[in-house]
């Protein structure tokens, strides 16, 4: 499988050299085109710092991450700005939309800022929103929305410029079970119809369940792998779960 | 922690949003300083008593308009530490959770301010005495004359006044801020950062109607006052009403229809970080409004005063060139209720002393007669309106005085002028009024004559003359009619016009100055008014020694109600800005991360800040363009003139004084999106 990102010994300390902290110690691994990928890890994991470093909004310490072959750790200034425009789409915690713009404006702005031509906004936004199920909120300022409508309005905005890879980082933190659900669906609908390649950071085995693949990370290093194959989502659930509770008893 | 200490750090972690708090302030104590001493400068100045007199009507005037631009100082710096305190609720909320009594904070709080305000007190102090030693030669420059070695001038008056009014001002933010600190729930402190701001939405089509309805009223405004001027009565309320109001709906409407009309465009609207620029304006410009209005309102105020000072400056100096021909100019006024004596002026002075024919070379007397023909009579049917200012007062049904041919002609030939040729039945209008001149020529163009002593005399072929009648600071002759001589023979005096004598030196006007005002003096002293009449006398020197010392008044006053309205104006705006930049960080951080460039996002912040910099700044600009038309009517009473020298002098102090706090707004809030 072809892949769209590939990380290699990627490193990251902090503080200085009497008092060196290792978020990231020497972390490798890579996404095919089209996979929805979950990073799990409790706090303090390095998970986190792992997804700052890939969307570039930090800066590894050493190792190379390459996106479709090129290594985005070299970037500098335009090139950093252009990688996140043309490149990556976000899904935050809570879901950032601007307060001032309305739903619609919030998915065309991401368009606007990569220069897409005004015609072409109209049908990619409602395309979006309709397949996201929030066609019916776009005039909405963020206010009169709810959660779970937020968070698949900032789906929406991360998709609809047809990204190389989404991160998300605890999307459904904020959000109750209900609509947890509905947004771990939707993005399992994007991968699934759209081809969409996903990584999602996370520490919650339910939602870490609807991915085709798990990474667990502890204490800046992976430590092991799942894959959930053949088996139904109830099932790599319960997989998860083990998991999680053998690395925690270790 | 020790509260000093804590306060220190906070100043220095604070910084940015302390700047603009900070160089306020100091603006404010320097210029308040400076010019609140100008009347300390009579001590190392020597000064004249007129010119003492006119330095301690402009410390007075200075001294009522500094009141309220302390008030108005007062109340920014509450707005300001206002939002300084609402920015650092959390921090506050910290405090309080670690269990640091509110007491305490509001200590915090009132040290910072106070080393703050104390500091730039101490600045605006230094730099208000290096501002008013520089006022100090530009006074004396004014005034033409030395200021002799260097000369330090300190007023202690001047500094206790700063000090004091800074002092009450500083008080009141303290205790503004101790309020709202001894307000403050726990809850909703912590909480202050996670609330996510309500849009307030107005229905676009509401302030479309709302945006239309302002125009009209502005509209309205405008041509109501160029029709009507400075005619007294409810009229003036009316347009002033009408104004405020139609700026107040024009800034509470104008962004919802700019949204309308870019929303209308979509490929503009649809463009780079476009959309995000024109909903944050409109979303600010909802709570903004207010303040807005009193800004254009200010920047309206402050255009005008100063335009319109240095404009009636530029046309007292302007007039002063043409109005002061002779080197003097002696008048006989009749005592009581006797009429003006027929008396040769020249040969009364004469008798008085033998100095008379060293020192002045020549002279012209000039006689008014009574004609019985008043301005009333002068019926101007067509292309002829006349300003509102000759309409008032009772000037239209005064009698036109008469002066004979022989005595213009006398006086042209002293200033080297051909003589004017006047048959026994023509006459001719003499006025070096400007704004009057046009009333004679339009009745010359109706081909009417007028009758004077019984004899009806036709226009002469000169038709109007606009000579200079006399020396005095400005031209007011309004209008005589020139009769041949055997006409002005048979006329009697006039009544309220006394004679006057022009007369030239036997040398130039600063060597024979002394000795001829001794000589005018004794003569003035011993003719005393026995006779049932007195001399007064004017030099043109006299008269520009006057004239400097109101030059200097009009300046100053000028220039100190426009400084301090910009400054104003200036300082809220650039608060406003910085805070709302400050508050909106986190949007600006996600268009980054959303992958607009360094560039995008500084031209979105750029085009903010220039919208609610000059949208202020044009509608105010254009209400001064309306006022000053109407203002330049009311000048022209002292003499034809130039309007572009003066508004480009305002726009200049504007621009430097605006336009810089314009620039350091936008270079602070960059640094703030690049944090």
């Amino acid at each position: 499988m072809e892949s769209v990102l590939l990380c290699k010994d990627v490193e990251k300390y902090y503080g200085n050299r009497s008092n060196l902290a290792k978020a990231l110690d020497g972390v490798s691994f890579e996404v095919g085109r089209g996979e929805f990928v979950a990073i799990m890890g409790a706090s303090g994991s390095g998970k986190t710092t792992l997804l700052n470093c890939i969307s570039t909004i930090d800066r590894a310490s050493a190792g190379h991450i390459y996106v479709n072959g090129v290594d985005i750790t070299t970037f500098s200034g335009k090139q950093l700005s252009a990688f996140r425009r043309d490149q990556l789409g976000f899904v935050f915690q809570d879901a950032n939309l601007l307060d001032t713009l309305t739903g619609y404006e919030n998915i065309a702005l991401a368009l606007t800022i990569m220069g897409e031509d005004p015609k072409e906004i109209d049908t990619k936004v409602h395309g979006i929103a309709q397949t996201l199920s929030i066609a019916d909120v776009l005039d909405h300022y963020p206010h009169q929305m709810s959660g779970g409508q937020k968070q698949r309005m900032a789906a929406a905005r991360a998709m609809v410029k047809k990204p190389q890879l989404i991160l998300a980082d605890e999307p459904t933190g904020a959000l109750d079970s209900k609509s947890a659900r509905a947004l771990l669906e939707s993005l399992s609908m994007l991968n699934e119809e759209l081809s969409a390649t996903i990584l999602m950071v996370t520490h919650d085995a339910f939602a870490a369940s609807y991915c085709g693949r798990v990474t667990f990370i502890k204490d800046g290093k992976l430590f092991t792998e799942l894959r959930r194959g053949t088996s139904d989502r109830k099932a790599f659930f319960e997989r998860i779960i083990e998991t999680v509770a053998f690395m925690g008893g270790e | 922690m020790p509260v000093a200490r804590l306060a220190k750090r906070n100043i220095l972690r604070n910084r940015h949003d302390y700047l603009i708090y900070f160089l306020t302030l100091v603006i404010g104590v320097a210029v308040f300083y400076a010019f609140n001493s100008i009347v300390a400068q009579e001590q190392v100045l020597q000064l004249s008593d007129s010119q003492m007199q006119i330095v301690q009507l402009l410390g007075q005037l200075i001294g009522g308009v500094s009141f309220f631009f302390a008030i108005a100082l007062g109340f920014l710096m509450i707005y300001a530490s206002g939002f300084l305190v609402r920015r650092r609720k959390r921090e506050f909320a910290i405090y309080l959770l670690l269990g640091m009594p509110k007491r305490k904070v509001a200590a915090i709080l009132l040290v910072e301010t106070a080393v703050v305000g104390i500091a730039a007190l101490a600045v605006g102090l230094l730099l208000g005495i290096a501002l008013s030693q520089a006022m100090l030669y530009i006074t004396s420059a004014l005034f033409a004359m030395q200021v002799e070695g260097f000369a330090f001038v300190f007023s202690g008056h001047a500094a206790l006044m700063t000090l004091l009014c800074f002092a009450v001002v500083f008080i009141a933010i303290a205790l503004f801020n101790s309020g709202s600190i001894t307000r403050f729930k726990l809850i909703d402190l912590l909480n202050a950062n996670r609330v996510s701001q309500r849009v307030k939405i107005r229905s676009i089509g509401v302030s479309v109607a709302i945006f239309l309805v302002s125009i009209g009223f502005l509209a309205t405004a405008y041509a109501l006052f160029l029709k009507r001027g400075f005619e007294s009565g409810p009229f003036f309320i009316e347009v002033t009403v009408l104004l405020v109001i139609g700026t107040f709906g024009f800034f509470f409407s104008s962004s919802g229809f700019l949204l309308r009309v870019f929303q209308g465009n979509r490929k503009h609207y649809l463009k780079n970080l476009n959309m995000f620029t024109l909903r944050q304006i409109n979303s600010r410009v909802n709570t903004a409004f207010i303040s807005i209005t009193f800004v254009c309102l200010a920047l309206f105020l402050a255009i005008t005063a100063t335009c319109g000072g240095f404009s009636i400056n530029r046309a007292l100096n302007d007039s002063l060139r043409t109005s002061t021909p002779f080197d003097a100019t002696v008048t006989l006024y009749p005592v009581g209720d006797s009429t003006v004596p027929d008396l040769d002026i020249a040969q009364t002075l004469r008798d008085q002393g033998p100095r008379y024919d060293s020192l002045i070379e020549q002279s012209v007397q000039i006689d008014f007669h009574s004609s019985a023909f008043t301005p009333r009579q002068l019926d101007v049917t067509s292309g002829y309106t006349p300003s509102s200012i000759m309409e008032t007062g009772t000037w239209l049904d005064e009698d036109l005085p008469a002066v004979s041919i022989s005595q213009l002609n006398a006086l042209r030939a002293m200033r080297g002028e051909a003589p004017l040729a006047l048959a026994d039945d023509e006459f001719g209008f003499w006025c070096d009024m400007d704004m009057v001149h046009d009333l004679y020529s339009s009745y010359l163009a109706t081909g009417e004559g007028v009758t004077v002593g019984g004899v009806e005399l036709h226009a002469s072929s000169w038709g109007v003359v606009s000579d200079t009648l006399q020396t005095r600071p400005i031209n007011m002759n309004s209008g005589v009619i020139v009769v041949p001589d055997a006409v002005a023979d048979m006329l009697g005096t006039s009544e309220t016009n006394p004679s006057i004598l022009d007369m030239m030196y036997d040398g130039s006007r600063e060597e024979c100055e002394p000795a001829v005002t001794e000589m005018l003096d004794n003569a003035e002293n011993a003719l005393g008014g026995d006779g049932g009449y007195v001399l007064r006398y004017q030099t043109a020197l006299s008269i520009y020694t006057q004239q400097d010392g109101l030059s200097v008044l009009i300046s100053y006053l000028a220039i100190y109600i426009g400084a301090i309205l910009l400054i104003l104006c200036g300082a809220i705006l650039a608060l406003q800005q910085l805070f709302d930049v400050a508050d909106n960080a986190p949007s600006y951080k996600l268009l980054r991360q959303l992958g607009a460039t360094r560039s995008m996002v500084s031209s979105a912040v750029f085009k903010q800040i220039s919208v609610y910099f000059f949208f202020p700044l044009v509608l105010g600009l254009a209400h001064s363009i309306v006022a000053l038309y109407v203002v330049t009517d009311v000048v022209k009473v002292f003499g034809q003139f130039d309007i572009v020298q003066p508004l480009a002098t305002t726009l200049i102090l504007t621009l430097v004084v605006y336009g810089g706090y314009f620039l350091i707004t936008y270079l602070t809030a960059r640094s703030v999106i690049d944090r």
